[in-house]
C-alpha cells in the first residue's frame, strides 16, 4: 500500500527535490517553484533520502525521512527560509575610506574580509565616477552587501567593481543592478571571489539556473518567474527598461533549452537598446543565427564585444558557440574567415576570465575594459 | 574495413567511432612523435564497449576504428583477438586523413534521431588559434604545402554530432592541448577535416548537448605511460565507466552519466595516481542529464595514505570497516593502499593494525558516495596512541 506524501515549500525560491529510496530505479525529482507551492507523491513503506537544492543560490542539503505504515499523509516541509524579511540599512558613511586620485569610492566590505572598489560609468562614457546607488548591510548576515541603483535610472549605467583574492591577485567584475537590489557575497573560506544574486526570488531564480538547472527544468522555471506563461517571459525582454540583466537570463535560459529562436524580434531592439551590455547583442545574434542570417548574426556579435561588457558566463559561450559554427559552417568564404578572426578575439578575451555563479570574473589589465 | 561490429537492432542504439594514433611518421625525425598508449587507449575502450555492450542504454549497433600503431610500420594493423570473438575483421585500418574521413562518414551516415553516439580520440593534439582542441592523425605534416590538414577540431566534431539529432552524444578527447606556434601562425585557418558542416541554424535549434571532454586543458599536456598501457586520461574514464562514475536514474537505476563525468573524473584521477595530474575539460557546455551504461554494482575507488606517508608502510594491515564489520583489508605494507568498495549507503572507516614500535595512525570514518574517496590517516593524538 502507498501512502501519500505532500512536499511543501514556505520558500520563495525555486526547489529542486530528489527523492531516493532503497531500490536503485526509485528516484523522483521534482521542483517547487516559490511560496506555496507543493508536490504530492506516493511511497511505500520505508526510509527514503530528500536532496534539496536551491536552484537561485545553489545550497543543498539532504533531508532523510520515514514513511510508516501508520501514517495515511504526510507533510513535509522543505527549502529553507531566505533573509526576505530581516533588516537592511545603508552602510554608515565612516565605514567608507577616503577617495582617492584613482578610485571615486574605496570600500572596505562590511565584513572585512575584502576591500573592493565600485565605480559606474555611464554607456560610451570612459570615465568611471561614484557609484551613485545605495550600499546596504544586515546584521544578521555580516558577509553580505546589498547593492540597490539609484532612483534615476534611465542612463544604465555600467558598474564595475575590482577586488583582491587571497593569492593578491587583482580581478574585476561588472555588476548586475537588478531592480530589487543585488547582493554581494564574501565567503569567509573557500572561494575568495566574491558572489553575486539578485535579492528578488524569482530574477535569483533565473539567474541561478543558469548554474544550477538543468535542461528539462528550464521551461517550468521560466514560466513561474514571468507569472503565468513562457510567453510572458519572453514579452518581459519587450519591456525590459526595468531590468535588462533579469530578461538577459531569461533569454539565455531559453537558449539553453534549445529555443532560442523563440525569442522573437524584440531581442534585436534589446541589444540597440542596451549596447553596453554585450549579453544583449549576443542574445540578439543567437536569434538571427536561429534564421540563418549569418552576416547580422556576425554584425551583432562583434558589435557586442566592440561596445559592451559582458555579464554572464552563459553569454560568452553562446558568442562562442556561435563563432565556431560560422567560422566552420558558412557558405562565404569571407564570412567563414571573418568569424574566425571574430572567434580569435573572443577567446583572447576570455583568456583568464573564470566564472563565479552564472557571471565572468575578469582578470584586470588584460582586459579592454579593465577599471583599473 | 574497420568496421568491427554491426547489430541490427530495433530501437535506438550506440554507433561508436574510436581512433587512437600512435603512429607519427612525419610529425618529428626519427618517429620521436610515436607513442603506443594511444593504441593500448583505443583498444582497451573498443573492448569495453564490445564486452559491456549490453550495459549500454542503448545497445551497441556499430563500432568503426582506427589504429595507427608505430610497432607496424605502415598500413593496417592486425589487432588479433584481443577484441573477442565478435569483430566482424581483426584487420584495422590506419588513422590517417584518407581513412579519418571515409569511415568518419559512414559513422556518421548510421546515426539516426534518437541514437546514441561515441567518440573517442587518443594521439598527438594541439590547440588551434581560437584555443580549440585539435586531433593529429598519422599523416600531419606529410604534405609539404598542408602540413596540418591531416587533424580535426574536436569542438567542431562535437557541434556537428549535436546537430544529428542523437539522443546522447559523448566526446572524449585524449591528447595534449599544446600551443604550436607553427600551427598559429598560419596566415590562413588551417582547412582541416570538418566530417560535418553545420548551419547556424541546426546548433540554434533544440539539439541535444554532447558531453565533450578533453583529457588536458587548453595549453597543457596530457600524459601517458611509455609501455603499452592506455594513456591516464583514458584509464580514469575507463574506471568511471566501469562503475564508479555513477548515479541513480528513474529508468536505468545505477547508471553512468553524463554529470558524473564530467564532474567526477578529476576526482577520481586524483586517486588513482600520484604524481600524475589529470584535469579533464569540457569543450561544450553541458547541462543535460543522460546515461551512457547502466552499472549492475556500483563501487567508491578508495585511496588510503598517511602523513608522513611511511607509516602506512610499517602498518600490519589496513581495515575498512562498516562499524565492526571489516569489509576489505590490505595484505602488504605499502605507501598507498587503493581498492575498489561497492557502493551502499553507509559510513565506513578506515582503521590501521599497527605493528610493534610503529606510530599508530588514527582511524578515519567518510560517508561513502560516487566515484572515489582520498583518506588520509595521521598519527592518533598521544592519549589515543597511549
Amino acid at each position: 500500500m502507498k501512502h501519500r506524501v505532500t512536499f511543501a515549500t514556505a520558500s520563495k525560491a525555486a526547489i529542486r527535490v530528489t527523492v531516493q529510496g532503497k531500490a536503485p530505479t526509485d528516484v523522483n525529482r521534482f521542483l517547487l517553484t516559490g511560496h506555496g507551492d507543493e508536490k504530492d507523491m506516493e511511497f511505500e513503506v520505508g526510509s527514503y533520502i530528500a536532496d534539496v537544492k536551491n536552484l537561485g543560490s545553489g545550497e543543498f542539503y539532504e533531508y532523510p525521512f520515514r514513511v510508516d505504515a501508520s501514517s495515511e499523509h504526510m507533510v513535509l516541509a522543505v527549502g529553507r527560509l531566505s533573509d526576505e524579511h530581516s533588516a537592511w540599512r545603508s552602510i554608515p558613511v565612516q565605514q567608507q575610506s577616503p577617495s582617492t586620485e584613482h578610485n571615486e569610492m574605496l570600500a572596505r566590505s562590511n565584513a572585512g574580509l575584502n576591500f573592493f572598489n565600485l565605480r559606474m560609468r555611464m554607456p560610451h562614457k570612459k570615465q568611471w565616477r561614484r557609484f551613485s546607488g545605495s550600499r546596504l548591510e544586515n546584521v544578521d548576515q555580516p558577509n553580505i552587501t546589498k547593492l540597490v541603483r539609484a532612483g534615476n535610472w534611465s542612463e544604465h549605467p555600467v558598474v564595475g567593481y575590482q577586488f583582491d583574492d587571497d593569492l593578491g591577485n587583482t580581478w574585476h567584475s561588472y555588476v548586475p543592478l537588478f531592480s530589487g537590489g543585488t547582493l554581494l557575497y564574501y565567503r569567509e573560506q573557500g572561494s575568495s571571489l566574491p558572489a553575486m544574486r539578485p535579492y528578488e526570488s524569482k530574477s535569483e531564480a533565473m539567474v541561478g539556473s543558469l548554474s544550477h538547472s538543468i535542461r528539462d527544468e528550464v521551461s517550468e522555471i521560466l514560466s513561474w518567474a514571468a507569472g503565468s506563461s513562457e510567453a510572458d517571459a519572453i514579452r518581459s525582454i519587450q519591456h525590459s527598461r526595468d531590468d535588462p540583466w533579469a530578461a538577459a537570463a531569461a533569454a539565455l535560459l531559453l537558449i539553453r533549452a534549445g529555443r532560442g529562436n523563440e525569442l522573437g524580434s524584440y531581442v534585436v531592439r534589446f541589444a540597440q537598446r542596451h549596447p553596453w551590455m554585450a549579453d544583449a547583442g549576443i542574445i540578439a545574434a543567437w536569434w538571427q543565427a536561429s534564421r540563418s542570417n549569418e552576416t547580422e548574426c556576425l554584425t551583432q556579435l562583434s558589435r557586442a564585444r566592440e561596445q559592451g561588457q559582458i555579464y554572464y558566463w552563459n553569454s560568452l559561450a553562446a558568442g562562442e558557440q556561435l563563432l565556431s559554427a560560422l567560422g566552420s559552417g558558412s557558405k562565404s568564404t569571407p564570412l567563414r574567415a571573418a568569424a574566425r578572426k571574430e572567434l580569435g578575439r573572443w577567446k583572447r578575451m576570455r583568456s583568464g576570465a573564470v566564472n563565479s555563479g552564472a557571471f565572468v570574473v575578469w582578470p584586470s589589465g588584460d582586459h579592454k575594459s579593465d577599471p583599473a | 574495413m574497420t568496421l568491427l561490429y554491426e547489430a541490427q537492432i530495433d530501437g535506438p542504439v550506440t554507433h561508436a567511432f574510436i581512433v587512437g594514433c600512435g603512429r607519427y611518421p612525419y610529425l618529428q625525425a626519427n618517429h620521436a612523435a610515436d607513442r603506443r598508449a594511444p593504441v593500448a587507449g583505443a583498444i582497451a575502450l573498443a573492448n569495453m564497449l564490445l564486452e559491456d555492450r549490453a550495459r549500454l542504454v542503448a545497445p551497441l549497433g556499430s563500432l568503426e576504428m582506427l589504429l595507427s600503431d608505430p610497432t607496424v610500420n605502415d598500413g593496417s594493423m592486425d589487432v588479433g583477438n584481443v577484441l573477442g570473438d565478435e569483430v566482424l575483421t581483426t584487420l584495422v585500418e590506419p588513422a590517417d586523413e584518407q581513412h579519418f574521413r571515409n569511415r568518419g562518414d559512414e559513422w556518421l551516415g548510421r546515426i539516426r534521431p534518437g541514437d546514441a553516439v561515441v567518440f573517442y580520440f587518443s594521439g598527438h593534439g594541439i590547440a588551434d588559434r581560437q584555443g580549440g582542441a585539435v586531433g593529429l592523425l598519422e599523416d600531419i605534416k606529410s604534405k609539404t604545402n598542408r602540413p596540418w590538414a591531416q587533424s580535426f577540431s574536436a569542438s567542431n566534431l562535437s557541434q556537428a554530432l549535436q546537430t544529428l539529432n542523437p539522443a546522447s552524444a559523448w566526446v572524449f578527447f585524449d591528447a595534449c592541448q599544446e600551443i604550436v606556434a607553427e600551427f598559429a601562425g598560419r596566415l590562413w585557418e588551417v582547412k582541416n577535416i570538418d566530417l560535418k558542416e553545420v548551419s547556424l541554424a541546426d546548433i540554434t535549434g533544440d539539439v541535444c548537448e554532447p558531453l565533450a571532454l578533453a583529457g588536458a586543458r587548453t595549453g597543457h599536456l596530457a600524459w601517458a605511460p611509455v609501455d603499452f598501457e592506455p594513456p591516464f586520461f583514458t584509464q580514469v574514464l575507463l574506471k568511471g565507466l566501469s562503475g564508479c562514475c555513477v548515479e541513480r536514474t528513474q529508468s536505468h537505476g545505477w547508471a553512468v552519466t553524463g554529470k558524473m563525468l564530467l564532474f567526477g573524473l578529476r576526482q577520481l584521477g586524483e586517486t588513482m595516481f600520484d604524481e600524475i595530474v589529470v584535469r579533464p575539460q569540457p569543450i561544450l557546455p553541458y547541462s543535460d542529464i543522460q546515461a551512457l551504461m547502466t552499472v549492475a554494482q556500483p563501487f567508491m575507488h578508495l585511496t588510503v595514505r598517511s602523513i608522513p606517508e611511511i607509516h602506512l608502510t610499517q602498518m600490519a594491515s589496513v581495515q575498512v570497516k562498516q562499524q565492526d564489520l571489516e569489509i576489505m583489508s590490505s595484505v602488504a605494507a605499502e605507501f598507498v593502499w587503493r581498492v575498489d568498495i561497492n557502493l551502499e549507503d553507509r559510513d565506513l572507516t578506515v582503521e590501521c593494525v599497527c605493528q610493534e614500535g610503529a606510530v599508530p595512525l588514527a582511524p578515519q570514518t567518510f560517508r561513502q558516495q560516487a566515484p572515489s574517496c582520498l583518506v588520509t590517516l595521521r598519527p592518533a593524538p598521544a592519549e589515543d596512541a597511549a
